[in-house]
């Protein structure tokens, strides 16, 4: 049968649906699937000042916003990301992004960086599954550290709900496999090599579940011959320097990018983490060595 | 005890995370359908006179449906009909006690024009509507409002639904001073309120049900003016309960079976069953998909208590001899079908209806019924998403 390719633009990321079957009822289908990701998109834009994100920043030290479900959802998702990453993981954190400009190839100095640090401090904002307050003003939450693997859930969803058995979702190599190819034989993803990332160092076949890969060449700038990626520590505002790229797989998107990023973020502590996790991974080291049970 | 890896409570959390819920369709449709209307004439030994024709009507309907801004959607419809035909003024049984029955003579052509706008919400655990409708004809008009809504619960796997409707309708018939019922009716009003309350629950994938009580309050004047001997009460209660069996099935590309059963009763004395079967078969047929749906249907409904077949019952006591209030069962079958390409979706139904006084399940009497009429439906129609 077919293959039938919707390409697009969202999250700042080139994305892909592939997919096997009837090709009209497909063309609907992807533009449904393309909606939802553009409505999280929406929702959680740190750039649209309309966004449900920007209106509960904006509120920050002023007064409650109030959440849907899904919201609620996200955010207690994120407090479990905080406890298991026993702090590094805070979605209070995109504050830094201020200081940190990856294409000025100058470093924030230290400094300026202990001034935000009191801003970010997940713990202190309070929040129910109605509401959000966030304690301080200039303080803001951003659900970039998982957003775009939600969104490769949520499309891969709409597909299923759709009746669409054949195909994948792909939000800038995150990827989530909607069902098996139709003769089973199972989707080839490539794994980049981070130190050539339009190459890839290894395959993996797919046949459902979920693939996420957290990189440090996929924003970074280099001051000396030292790799600063974009990938920061809530409690010391610096890059992580150990990982130059993670990939996990587990049955949701979501998940397979956090336990990436959480690898990630415990730096060398993450090996016997991940290792804990029973999941499958490939983690290479920033000199190239490979950690992997796949 | 093994120690929860982050994976499984991550895993948990993900999980629980409610989607969005009712999404608002991101298509602007445009659609029109003519629906051609027909009754098959009176049986020529029953008619007092040699007018045995009845009613044809034309129907065009425009369709428009839009979304506005990102959680709401349109659907908009203006409606025009052409009627013409004839229709039974009384049965009754003559002294051979066979029913004869005296038609209209041939009516001059009447127009009807609807306009209809709903507007409905999508929000995260739902939807909410409205409803404003209003029709016209020379001798009749309406005016209507509801609301609805549909609130989902339980991991959404259970849906509430409610809506609220009333109307308010004037009736002026045409050549008021020729009857007494005419003159009587003129600027009357007719009002109706009805509320719908269901729940409809996912059972599993394949599988989902829906069960729903109605009650709906006519008031005001009731009675057909047009017809001999026709006065009704001044009031109707109608109470229906209703249940609906959806169950797909992957026969080809995709079916679906819908079964639905309702039963009806009112305090005019008449109860009804009705039993509705349809199956909807999907193809796909190269750039094509077809969707065509064969139906079944059975109705069954007992009189109203002051249904008679008098030719001139005790005066100033309620009676009526039109035939929709008499015992009767009905067959319907036909199908619906719809061919998509690309933006364009083109539509093909028929239907054809039989009743008859012997088809009752339940309270059927001798006397024969032959206002009963049969008659046939054809549309046609056109969509364009854009």
């Amino acid at each position: 049968m077919d293959f039938h390719q919707h390409t697009f633009t969202a999250m700042a990321s080139p994305c892909k649906f592939l997919l096997q079957g009837d090709s009209h009822h497909i063309k609907q289908a992807c533009l449904k699937a393309q909606a939802e990701v553009q409505r999280i998109e929406e929702k959680f834009s740190r750039y649209r000042h309309d966004s449900l994100l920007q209106t509960i920043n904006n509120n920050a030290g002023i007064k409650a916003t109030k959440i849907d479900e899904e919201t609620a959802g996200l955010l207690n998702y994120a407090q479990l990301c905080h406890q298991q990453s026993d702090g590094l993981f805070d979605i209070t954190s995109g504050i830094l992004r201020q200081v940190w400009d990856f294409k000025s190839n100058t470093l924030p100095t230290e400094q300026i960086l202990q001034t935000l640090l009191p801003l970010i401090n997940w713990s202190s904002v309070q929040w129910d599954h109605h509401s959000i307050f966030l304690p301080q003003k200039k303080m803001e939450i951003d659900f970039g550290g998982f957003g775009k693997e939600y969104a490769a859930d949520r499309a891969a969803e709409v597909f299923q709900s759709l009746g669409i058995q054949h195909g994948l979702v792909d939000l800038g190599g995150d990827i989530r496999i909607i069902g098996d190819k139709t003769d089973k034989s199972g989707w080839d993803i490539g794994i980049r090599d981070p130190q050539r990332p339009e190459l890839a160092i290894s395959y993996v076949t797919l046949h459902q579940g979920a693939m996420a890969t957290s990189g440090h060449y996929e924003r970074f700038m280099m001051v000396g011959d030292q790799r600063y990626c974009h990938i920061l520590k809530a409690n010391t505002g610096w890059p992580v320097n150990h990982w130059a790229s993670v990939t996990v797989l587990a049955p949701q998107c979501l998940v397979a990018g956090s336990l990436a990023t959480l690898t990630m973020l415990a730096e060398k502590d993450g090996a016997d983490w991940l290792q804990e996790q029973d999941v499958a991974f490939l983690a290479i080291d920033n000199q190239g060595a490979k950690f992997s049970n796949l | 005890m093994k120690k929860l890896t982050a994976f499984s409570a991550l895993s948990a959390a993900a999980i629980a995370i409610p989607c969005q819920g009712d999404v608002a369709p991101t298509d602007k449709t445009l659609s029109y359908r003519y629906t051609h209307y027909q009754e098959a004439d009176s049986p020529r030994e029953r008619t007092f006179t040699a007018e045995t024709g009845r009613y044809q009507i034309d129907v065009s309907q425009f369709g428009y449906r839009t979304p506005v801004g990102d959680s709401w959607y349109v659907t908009s419809e203006l409606q025009y009909e052409t009627m013409s035909g004839a229709s039974p003024t009384q049965t009754y049984k003559n002294a051979d006690g066979k029913s004869t029955l005296v038609m209209s003579g041939a009516s001059i052509e009447e127009n009807r024009i609807d306009i209809k706008v709903a507007p409905k919400k999508y929000f995260s655990e739902g939807t909410a509507g409205g409803l404003l409708a209003v029709s016209k004809e020379n001798d009749y008009q309406s005016i209507a409002f509801g609301l609805d809504g549909t609130l989902n619960i339980l991991d959404k796997q259970t849906t509430l639904v409610g809506s609220f409707s009333v109307s308010n309708d004037e009736l002026s018939p045409t050549d008021a001073d020729l009857s007494v019922a005419r003159s009587e009716a003129d600027g009357r009003k007719k009002r109706s309120f009805s509320l719908y309350e269901g729940i409809s629950q996912v059972i599993d994938k394949y599988r989902t049900l829906q069960a729903g009580i109605g009650f709906t309050q006519l008031t005001g004047y009731l009675s057909d003016p047009y017809k001999f001997e026709d006065r009704r009460p001044e009031s109707r209660d109608q109470i229906t309960f209703s249940v609906q069996y959806k169950q797909y099935a992957n026969v080809l590309d995709g079916a679906a079976l819908h079964s639905n059963y309702r039963y009806y009763y009112d305090d005019w004395g008449i109860a009804s069953h009705t039993i509705d079967l349809k199956w909807a078969q999907s193809l796909n047929l190269g750039k094509f998909r077809v969707i065509a749906s064969p139906l079944l249907r059975y109705y069954s409904q007992e009189k109203a208590d002051f249904y008679s077949l008098e030719q001139t019952p005790v005066a100033g006591e309620l009676n009526s001899s039109d035939y929709r209030l008499s015992s009767y069962g009905a067959f319907t079958m036909g199908f619906t079908s719809e061919l998509k390409f690309q933006q364009w979706a083109l539509h093909f139904d028929w239907q054809q209806y039989i009743s008859n006084e012997s088809l009752a399940l339940f309270g059927g009497s001798d006397d024969e019924t032959p206002g009963l009429v049969n008659f046939s439906t054809v549309t046609a129609g056109i969509d364009y998403k854009f």
